[in-house]
């Protein structure tokens, strides 16, 4: 939350929503992409190259990234959120 | 052909054969169907075992609860409903002869029950005196009862022992004799004898008695007639020495009335001699004070008289002296007036300039500098007036600092134009739920988009009850900023709720600012009017 807060203090109050919005959309495509990269792997390496892993990783990640861009609006304080 | 005609063959004869099976199969099943199928009610089967078991559990639960304790509080711990079969089971125990053997058993009526309580509740009922003893008297009563109750009860009797003291040896001999007398009746059996020794008793005690009665009442008489003689003795006594007192007082009393009589003529002979000293004095001081003010009074008309000539002659030249001085007095003021008059002159040029810098609507890129020089000239010229609420005014002017690094004050249409870039944002934003999370912004964001756009100011109802929405506020800004009323348009916004009231803090900061500059400018203007 820290960097949430030093970008609300340098940019106008108009564009506070906008600050989140990009907070959430950037730390969703990396959560997304981790998650992807890691039942990639786990596919390869434990599972025969089956499907399943690789949605379950992309499912992970496009949670985790759901609850913590939640978690920034509402500005619960609950999650330090780092890419 | 022969593989066809086989193969013909083949499939004509299977077909028989299975037409055939399939007859076979018809009649084997009609005899299968005429039979009904039993209907078996597994569920009501399953129900029943189940309410059985359970019986038979909480049963043996409860007989066994009722004999080991240690197994009866797991019981009614962790089993519902024990508690109340563990009641059945006990009341079950406690009335086994009534339950099982209801004709054997004598039911008790209604009547005896109520005896049997009313019965337990046998009281003793108290006065409202308070319960009371009375002492029983020993001596005298309980000598003449044994005589009463030797003759109506023939059975053991025990009397008292009679305790009397006194020093007259006749009367102790008498009591000594009459106490052996009752020892023996207590000791003795029979009841005749008793009688006649207890009569005898008796003769003997009346006759004390009355003797006793006889020395009472000699011994009185002798008493009273010594005590009157006495008295008669000590009563002449008392009288000489009254009659002695009474002449010694009255001498004493002569002798001090003469005393006091002397000592009271000298004094009255001093203090008349005084005061006629002090009558005279008096009259000698008023006698000289009359003589010097009388000097005085002559003195004082002489003077005058001296005055009134001299300053006939020097009238003329005093009064020449004060028309001089007045008039400078007149003409310091006047300088004066003119020089404030030229110095409001230069302080409403300069206020006017002020305003038209406020006013005007070209933002032009030193207006910062233009502006705090204005300010500090204002500054300036005000001083030396000396007006409290101009003083106040001018020192709550935004500082020098502030305005240069600011670019100065919005003018209106820059205003406008960030009101009119915070409005999409202000409309994403009007659709959001309290606690809003991902989902509502999205929401808020997509549905938006449909929402229609309000403009122009409300009708005006007898009821006020204006809109409080997003879109309602929006409209309403926008017409008083058409209209430049920037303190409306101010106070609208400041009534937002929640996201759109965070998203709009920057632009109200700024129209804030130049509403201040715009009200301490117009006091200043005020001010200067009134006061000029």
């Amino acid at each position: 939350m820290s960097s949430v807060e030093k970008q609300t203090i340098s940019q106008p109050s108009a564009s506070l929503v906008n600050a989140k919005w990009d907070i959430v959309i950037s730390n969703g495509i990396v959560k997304t992409g981790l998650g992807f990269g890691a039942g990639v792997l786990a596919s390869v390496l434990l599972f025969k190259r089956r499907s399943f892993p690789v949605w379950l990783g992309v499912g992970f990640g496009l949670g985790r990234s759901y609850s913590e861009g939640d978690s920034i609006f509402r500005e619960a304080g609950l999650r330090n959120v780092k890419a | 052909m022969y593989a066809a005609r086989t193969r013909q063959s083949i499939t004509r004869t299977a077909f028989q054969a299975s037409k055939a099976q399939f007859r076979r199969q018809a009649t084997a099943a009609v005899p299968k169907a005429a039979k009904p199928a039993k209907k078996t009610h597994p569920f009501r089967k399953f129900l029943f075992k189940l309410g059985f078991y359970t019986t038979i559990a909480y049963a043996g639960a409860t007989a066994v609860a009722l004999k080991v304790d240690s197994f009866q509080d797991v019981f009614v711990d962790y089993v519902p409903l024990a508690e109340q079969a563990l009641d059945l089971g006990t009341y079950i125990s406690n009335h086994r002869e009534q339950i099982f053997n209801p004709e054997n058993y004598n039911f008790q009526s209604i009547n005896d029950v109520k005896d049997k309580l009313l019965a337990m509740e046998k009281t003793a009922s108290i006065p409202n005196s308070g319960a009371q003893s009375s002492k029983v008297d020993t001596s005298k009563t309980q000598a003449t009862e044994p005589v009463k109750s030797t003759t109506t009860e023939p059975t053991k009797l025990q009397i008292p022992l009679l305790t009397l003291d006194s020093d007259n040896a006749e009367i102790q001999s008498t009591v000594k004799s009459i106490n052996e007398f009752i020892t023996s009746i207590n000791s003795s059996k029979t009841s005749a004898d008793a009688g006649k020794l207890v009569d005898s008793v008796s003769n003997t005690v009346s006759d004390l008695s009355k003797k006793y009665a006889e020395l009472a009442s000699s011994k009185k008489a002798d008493l009273e007639k010594f005590v009157n003689d006495k008295s008669a003795e000590l009563a002449l006594q008392y009288d000489e020495k009254k009659v002695k007192l009474t002449e010694e007082f009255t001498n004493n009393l002569a002798a001090a009335k003469a005393e006091i009589e002397k000592k009271h003529n000298e004094i009255l002979k001093n203090d008349l001699q005084a005061t006629k000293e002090a009558i005279l004095a008096e009259a000698q001081n008023v006698v000289l004070k009359s003589k010097n003010d009388t000097i005085d009074e002559f003195n004082a008309v002489v003077a005058e008289k001296v005055e009134n000539e001299r300053n006939g002659k020097l009238k003329n030249l005093s009064a020449a002296i004060s028309r001089v001085e007045e008039l400078e007095k007149f003409e310091i003021e006047l300088s004066k007036t003119a020089a404030t008059y030229s110095n409001y002159k230069a302080i409403k040029i300069s206020v006017n300039k002020i305003q038209q810098i406020l006013a005007s609507n070209e933002p032009s890129a030193d207006r910062g500098t233009l502006l705090s020089k204005e300010l500090a000239n204002l500054k300036e010229l005000t001083a030396p007036l000396k007006n409290e609420l101009i003083d106040s005014a001018v020192s709550n002017l935004p500082s020098q600092e502030s305005l240069l690094r600011t670019g100065g004050v919005l003018t209106q249409s820059q205003l406008i134009s960030r009101w009119e870039l915070l409005l999409p944002e202000l409309r994403s934003v009007s659709l959001l739920p309290p606690n809003a999370g991902l989902l509502g912004h999205v929401s808020s964001i997509f549905f938006s988009k449909f929402l229609f756009a309000k403009s122009g100011a409300p009708v005006k109802t007898d009821n006020n009850l204006t809109g409080n929405d997003v879109e309602s506020v929006i409209a309403r800004v926008n017409d008083y900023l058409v209209k430049n009323e920037l303190d409306s348009a101010v106070e609208e916004v400041s009534g937002l709720k929640g996201w759109a009231r965070k998203l709009a803090d920057d632009w109200l900061l700024e129209s804030r600012k130049k509403l201040e500059l715009q009200f301490l400018v117009d006091v200043i203007d005020t001010e200067l009017t009134v006061s000029a």
